[in-house]
């Protein structure tokens, strides 16, 4: 790819090549600018103009070191409880890892940490086992996933210029609601987790003291009401009833797919489901 | 200097002393940012004129950020602007995102849209920063092109704005002003000149901007850039994080006699005060506007830190 890329270069191509490479390659700055001479076949002498004031060196410094800086804020912008969670300098040496690894190639910083979580899961140890040592890594990965998401449903499609009807759990109401369609709001996303991550997320946005919590697999809803993220605890049926209605069906014909379903229980949990946006009646 | 880009530059010479004879005059704005929402949201009278906003922040934004700017484009004009049209890169046009600008538009309708003279990334990377042009005639005609390609899919004339640069290539055979002077004849695009921008450059390499500004083409600027930077070592770093220094408010003065009235938009994206703060520092820009006295800041002006990284890291 890099040499093809040189092929028949035009000196915009080859200048642009330099400086980028200088730019994403690892290490420090002295490896960078040997990696981009190897690779754009440049050297800092031949390509930046200098002052005695200020050295081409200190020039390209300034590009160099303020690429990983700005990346790096932004990261923080996205995940400030797994930030508060790790400890800054942490997070800091796995935000440049990320930014190392994965390059941007998005036009919007909106989406520079999208694979984020998906890197702190890869880069966990193999052969981890022992119960502290797995939660040491896969906690960050979780809670990483978690502001994600929330950071996704901030942007999506919601239900906000949606005609809201306000439910109640009437007589008339359940009658009527079985036969109803409902479709899950835009927005929704659904989590399956190993740690409980809701409730260290809320403990750490209320600076409570956090210890590591034990692990206890649970399903968290994310979705959006007024233009604010809502987040539950839901269960099992909960989560596949969800599941189910991701297009628009009737609530009997969406039920057929939810095991141990206790049809007292989902009558019950649907206004919920309704006032904090799970679901809609879609048009 | 090759010969034929030293033709062009008395092309580019006249090109500058043509008077504004620019309609479009929005009056003093500020960049539109989320932390201000509520203070704008709760605004009966809005202090300013009109807002600029990121386009690449409402792009694929449908949650409170689109619902503000809704309200916000019935009440005053907005201006888009861009950091990731890429227009200097050697990479092909990214359509998908030129597509999703020209949506954006159709939503917004904005007075204007605008960019920078600069390149994001190459084979396919975006580095978010606004990364310098090498000035040769090379560039010249490839981003002629591309400018020429962007207007003709937007339908409309784009602003392209003078970047910060810490670096000049050696491989350099026009100045920015000549370059943009040159740009503006080849394309008919229009300009949105950062007066601090040409003060922070200028300062990282030792030219004179009132040449800058004497040389620039008047008729073509529809808007201005203030900002804040800071002096970090030998440079001056372009961070909008701190009050406009004097020098810029005196180079702004010196255009202003050139220009006559150009659209104003104050600029403030790292540190952020409250939207009435950056809203009194722009109003600064109405007092010297007005030819009236503006309260200067203390001699020790320009913040100065051991590092800085440059903007936009915008939401």
């Amino acid at each position: 790819m890099k040499e093809s890329c040189l092929k028949n270069d035009s000196q915009l191509r080859q200048l642009q090549y330099w400086l980028q490479e200088v730019l994403i390659n690892r290490g420090n700055l002295y490896q960078k600018l040997l990696g981009a001479e190897h690779q754009a076949n440049l050297t800092l002498e031949e390509t930046i103009k200098e002052t005695e004031l200020f050295p081409a060196i200190e020039r390209i410094n300034i590009y160099a070191s303020g690429y990983i800086a700005r990346l790096v804020e932004a990261l923080k912008a996205e995940y400030p409880l797994l930030c508060k969670f790790m400890g800054v300098e942490v997070f800091e040496g796995f935000a440049k890892a990320y930014i190392v690894t994965h390059p941007s190639r998005y036009s919007s910083l909106y989406k520079l940490g999208a694979k984020f979580p998906e890197f702190l899961e890869e880069t966990q140890p193999k052969g981890a086992n022992c119960p502290d040592q797995v939660a040491l890594f896969q906690i960050p990965a979780e809670l990483a996933l978690y502001e994600r998401t929330q950071a996704e449903v901030l942007l999506d499609h919601g239900l906000e210029e949606h005609p809201h009807y306000t439910s109640e759990t009437s007589i008339a109401f359940l009658t009527t609601i079985h036969s109803e369609t409902l479709q899950t709001s835009p927005c929704l996303r659904v989590l399956k987790m190993e740690y409980p991550i809701r409730s260290l997320a809320i403990s750490l946005r209320l600076n409570d003291t956090v210890t590591t919590p034990q692990r206890a697999k649970n399903w968290v809803a994310l979705t959006r009401k007024d233009y604010k993220v809502v987040s539950l605890q839901i269960c099992d049926w909960q989560a596949e009833l969800l599941e189910a209605l991701k297009s628009p069906t009737p609530l009997y014909r969406a039920l057929e797919n939810v095991k141990f379903s206790n049809m007292a229980e989902v009558l019950l949990w649907l206004p919920t489901a309704l006032d904090f946006g799970l679901v809609y009646y879609p048009k | 200097m090759s010969s034929s880009a030293s033709s062009k530059q008395g092309a580019a010479d006249s090109a500058a002393s043509e008077l504004n004879e620019n309609t479009d005059y929005l009056g003093f704005g500020v960049g539109l940012r989320s932390q201000h929402f509520p203070e704008i949201m709760a605004c009966e009278n809005l202090p300013v004129d009109w807002f600029e906003i990121i386009s690449e922040n409402f792009i694929d934004n449908h949650g409170y950020g689109r619902k503000v700017l809704k309200e916000l484009r019935s009440r005053c004009p907005i201006v888009m602007h861009g950091v990731s049209l890429n227009l200097g890169s050697s990479d092909p046009l990214n359509w998908e995102y030129l597509q999703k600008l020209k949506e954006l538009a159709e939503f917004v309708q904005p007075s204007w849209i605008s960019d920078h003279l600069c390149w994001t990334g190459i084979l396919g990377h975006n580095t978010h920063d606004l990364l310098p042009m090498p000035l040769t005639e090379e560039s010249l005609n490839h981003v002629s092109e591309r400018v020429l390609q962007v207007q003709t899919f937007l339908g409309q004339p784009i602003l392209l704005e003078n970047p910060s640069t810490y670096l000049e290539f050696r491989q350099n055979e026009l100045s920015e002003w000549e370059f943009l002077s040159l740009l503006v004849k080849k394309t008919d695009c229009l300009l949105l000149l950062d007066v601090n921008n040409v003060f922070v450059s200028s300062f990282n390499h030792g030219y004179n901007p009132l040449e800058y500004l004497r040389n620039i083409p008047h008729s073509s600027i529809q808007q201005v850039h203030l900002a804040g930077p800071t002096r970090a070592g030998n440079c001056l770093v372009d961070t909008h994080d701190q009050p406009v220094p004097d020098q810029v408010w005196e180079l702004y003065k010196v255009l202003l006699e050139k220009t006559g009235p150009v659209s104003t938009l104050l600029e403030w994206d790292a540190n952020i005060p409250s939207f009435f703060e950056v809203v009194a520092e722009l109003n600064k820009a109405r007092l010297i506007f007005d030819g009236r006295p503006y309260q200067r800041l203390e001699s020790s002006d320009i913040k100065k830190v051991p590092n800085a990284f440059s903007s936009p890291v915008v939401r």
